[in-house]
């Protein structure tokens, strides 16, 4: 084999080693899945979290109208900011971290390297043609080069970083889901639970009221409008919070899967062929560059 | 705590089928009683949650650091890589001269 020849070989290997470490189509499909849960389960809870304490407040309000009851644990209750904004603050980190690994797995250097590469290139070719041993098209390759080589060099060091952070995050993320499918599980005893109770309170506090005949009207037209505020809580209940609940198990399980195809770090057939097209490409460009020595 | 809940369904449906004020009235301060009883269960799982909460966005936020960082270095090798080119650069642009 000619020295020419085992240079190309090692280029190849070198090539090949370098976008075999990088992320493949399937991996970088699951951090997209995965971003794209994580964010609308942020929304959607955050959203929801904020209704809930309105509601219960509003709901505790009329009751108290109503039946001039005090309470020990003020107008809303446990929904706290410190108790509601934990859950927020957990879903805001959550879609920080989705949308920060769908970034760094998504976001090449390839328009900073090309600009590099572009200056580069240019410099050379304002040289008077007799003063340099390179053509246009070779002074292409070099410049393509740079770009395809950093760009592997940057991906595969995002990589790395990925396969080693995401397997970690997981138990935190895991956590994090299964706390917020718990607090909009109505049987779970804990957010959506004693929203029910609230929703249960006031429709025990209005059926005397609206019982006894001998209530002034104003104090039945309070209790129907409590009633009405119990039954739109009902309807969030039924309606509303078993999607929450399937948005937080999705989430975990996309970055089950995630972590999964980190770990396993499977090549699909479509993976293996980008790579080899890059490969190839690369290969392509340094030939042409090794054609001037 | 099932039991304290459904202490609270079972009485509450009671009390929305009763139609004797009196009646209503004992059976609306049993429902009382069991309510308050599961009010104070409640608190005390969403203090746990709000707890379990911090301690996993905390640890969440140390993941979402290390991926900045990662983000971070990626760039400050695109930098290096460029600045290597722009050396390069520099080179051809005095040889120019010196031809």
């Amino acid at each position: 084999m000619s020295g020419r020849n085992s240079l190309m070989l090692g280029l190849g290997v070198f090539a090949f080693a370098l976008s075999a470490c990088g992320l493949s189509a399937e991996q970088r499909d699951a951090i997209a899945k995965f971003s794209e849960a994580s964010a609308v389960l942020a929304e959607t809870a955050s959203d929801q979290l904020v209704e809930v304490r309105n509601d219960y407040i509003q709901m505790r309000t009329k009751r108290q109208k109503l039946t001039q009851v005090t309470y020990d644990d003020g107008f809303d209750g446990p929904l706290t900011p410190a108790n509601i904004g934990a859950p927020i603050r957990a879903t805001t980190v959550l879609r920080n971290y989705g949308d920060l690994l769908l970034v760094l797995a998504t976001d090449s250097q390839e328009q900073a390297l090309r600009t590099a590469a572009d200056k580069f290139t240019n410099s050379i070719r304002g040289l008077a043609a007799d003063k340099r041993a390179i053509s246009d098209e070779q002074l292409d390759a070099v410049g393509n080069a740079i770009v395809t080589i950093g760009g592997y060099w940057i991906e595969d060091e995002k990589a790395d970083a990925i396969k080693e952070i995401v397997p970690a995050a997981h138990p935190q993320v895991a956590r994090i889901g299964e706390l917020l499918a718990e607090d909009f599980d109505p049987k779970a005893d804990v957010i959506a639970t004693a929203y029910v109770l609230e929703i249960s309170d006031v429709m025990a506090d209005t059926k005397i009221p609206l019982l006894e005949e001998t209530r002034q009207s104003a104090v039945r037209t309070l209790a129907v409008d409590a009633r009405e505020l119990a039954f739109q809580g009902e309807r969030k209940v039924s309606g509303v919070f078993p999607g929450v609940v399937k948005a937080a198990r999705n989430m975990v399980g996309a970055h089950n899967r995630l972590v999964d195809l980190l770990i396993s770090d499977e090549l699909s057939v479509d993976g293996i062929a980008a790579y080899s097209k890059s490969v190839e490409e690369l290969l392509h460009q340094l030939s042409l560059v090794r054609r001037t020595d | 705590m099932a039991g304290v809940m459904d202490q609270v369904d079972l009485l509450g449906a009671l009390l929305q089928e009763e139609d004797d004020v009196e009646q209503a009235k004992l059976i609306k301060a049993q429902y009382d009683r069991a309510s308050a009883a599961a009010k104070k269960i409640i608190a005390g799982n969403i203090a746990a949650h709000t707890e379990a909460y911090e301690a996993a966005t905390a640890e969440l936020q140390e993941s979402v650091e290390a991926l900045k960082a990662a983000k971070a270095r990626g760039e400050a090798l695109a930098d290096r890589i460029s600045k290597v080119a722009l050396v390069v650069d520099k080179v051809a642009e005095l040889a120019s001269k010196v031809a």
